[in-house]
């Protein structure tokens, strides 16, 4: 192989950036189904991403784990996948089709929080995530999200505006 | 047992036909009681792929180069099913602008269930691409950035197992640590003209999954044909993006058991996005190829080219491809070619 191949090669082999920013961010909470028994369900960080990575499929006690994703350009979905999956939904696309070519779906995804409720609710085995301003008692709250870090335990203030 | 195998493989083919028609609903007034869920648990999707050649040493051509259907199957138990029937090259036409359907061949490429113990240890028994390559775990052409593949990753071991797995993944700081261990128990009986026949296949792959992928794999296996022998196989794979370009690399250095020359190869690759200098979606993508086998000689491979993401399920390419050395699995030229999720 001539040099000059060589050289053009390595010069191609490089380039560009970018970046990520935001304002007042709001609560998330981590949700599951009242029917569920929370204390059989605790799960570290790492685990909640591995669930929406569909990487971890099961429940302890064998049930299918069914993630339920808020669409993708959601505030909410891109402030949930930055801090739990490590980046906004538009990079993980070629995951995305990975697994797909493998059989495995992404999480069935919704337009609205309300429906991530009804969805929970309705489904055995569903997590998901909503404002935590909008907790209601179809669901129980699991972890929560805030300023950017996962937390098991709930949080002292609400940021809600009432 | 031949004759059985293929039979079986038969069988497996009807089943599925089958079951995609039932799936994509062609029965559904027989099935209008069931559980409203009953069709949920069946997913039916595919790829494929079509392209223009013109090599350096042949006629172009333009082909489908496959169309696969891609069928899973998982309820709310522990045990679900996947399979992937590709039917490969079913149109060319060539030099003579003449359409041909003499190559096209319909393949099972995957046809296994998966039964679950725990997230850690899950059971894969049937046929399934060997996991000892990146490459060749995602070998979908709407999930690489070209059309030809790397010598390294086709010609060095077999490219499917029929066989079982032992296969998990464990939390592992903030990432997932992965293993795959399988073992070949049935001979694949299907051989194509210049596919490389394996048997006698065992391994491992260990992958570590964090912003960067790194991934080990060992191969201890027997080929058949002129290179004849037992062979070890160590093979290396990483992946990691700076600042948004895609960096890929992958290495297989095969031992032979009686201390003659084993083969190896080698790419590494890049995929820089175009965005920065106007060019939405556009990826400049660069490869350097290394690949020796015994009693072939060695090869070396330089690709450049442009891939355009259409969208997120949707490639188009275009690459050139030179080197020294010929190769029939690699020709040298020029390809665009367009491949797709449905």
């Amino acid at each position: 192989m001539h040099y000059l191949t060589i050289i053009v090669l390595f010069i191609s082999m490089t380039a560009s950036l970018n970046a990520f920013s935001n304002g007042r961010q709001p609560i998330i909470a981590v949700v599951v189904d009242t029917k569920e028994n929370v204390a059989d369900l605790k799960f570290t960080s790492n685990e909640l991403r591995l669930i929406f990575l569909r990487k971890q499929l099961y429940w302890p006690m064998g049930r299918r784990i069914k993630p339920v994703n808020l669409t993708a350009e959601h505030p909410l979905r891109l402030l949930f996948s930055q801090t739990v999956l490590g980046s906004p939904p538009k990079k993980q696309v070629d995951y995305w089709n990975g697994l797909y070519f493998n059989g495995i779906s992404p999480p069935y995804s919704v337009n609205s929080e309300e429906a991530v409720l009804r969805y929970i609710s309705q489904t055995d085995g569903a997590i998901g995530y909503i404002n935590a301003c909008k907790l209601d008692d179809r669901v129980n709250p699991l972890a929560w999200i805030v300023n950017n870090q996962i937390s098991m335990s709930e949080p002292a203030t609400s940021n809600c505006d009432d | 047992m031949i004759a059985n195998l293929r039979l079986f493989m038969r069988i497996s083919c009807v089943f599925i036909v089958g079951s995609l028609a039932l799936s994509i609903g062609l029965c559904k007034p027989a099935f209008a009681e069931e559980s409203p869920n009953w069709r949920e648990n069946f997913k039916l999707g595919g790829f494929s792929s079509a392209g223009i050649t013109i090599n350096r040493d042949e006629s172009p051509e333009a082909a489908i180069n496959e169309i696969s259907l891609l069928f899973s199957w998982a309820n709310d138990s522990r045990l679900s099913f996947f399979s992937e029937l590709e039917l490969e090259r079913p149109l060319s036409v060539g030099d003579d602008e003449e359409f041909s359907r003499k190559e096209g061949r319909l393949d099972l490429e995957r046809f296994y269930f998966d039964y679950n113990i725990s997230e850690k240890v899950n059971f894969r028994a049937g046929r399934f691409l060997t996991p000892n390559s990146r490459w060749n775990l995602l070998r979908a052409p709407p999930l690489l950035w070209t059309s030809s593949r790397p010598l390294a990753t086709a010609r060095l071991f077999p490219t499917r197992t029929d066989g079982l797995m032992v296969h998990g993944a464990v939390p592992f700081k903030n990432s997932a640590f992965e293993y795959k261990l399988f073992a070949e128990l049935i001979k694949d009986q299907e051989q194509e003209n210049n596919e490389l026949a394996f048997e006698q296949v065992r391994g491992a792959r260990f992958s570590l999954k964090n912003e960067s992928d790194l991934g080990v794999s060992l191969l201890s296996f027997t080929e058949k044909g002129i290179n004849a022998g037992s062979f070890r196989m160590l093979g290396l794979d990483y992946l990691t993006y700076f600042k948004d370009i895609e960096v890929s690399a992958e290495g297989f250095k095969r031992f032979n058991t009686d201390n003659k020359d084993g083969g190896s190869g080698a790419y590494i690759q890049t995929a820089v996005p175009l965005n920065t200098i106007g060019f939405q979606d556009w990826y400049w993508i660069t490869r350097l190829e290394t690949f020796q086998r015994p009693n072939e000689g060695s090869f070396e491979r330089w690709l450049l080219g442009a891939t355009l993401r259409v969208k997120p399920t949707q490639l188009l390419k275009l690459e050139l491809i030179g080197g020294s050395g010929d190769q029939p699995q690699s020709p040298r030229g020029l390809t665009a070619s367009f491949a797709l999720f449905f």
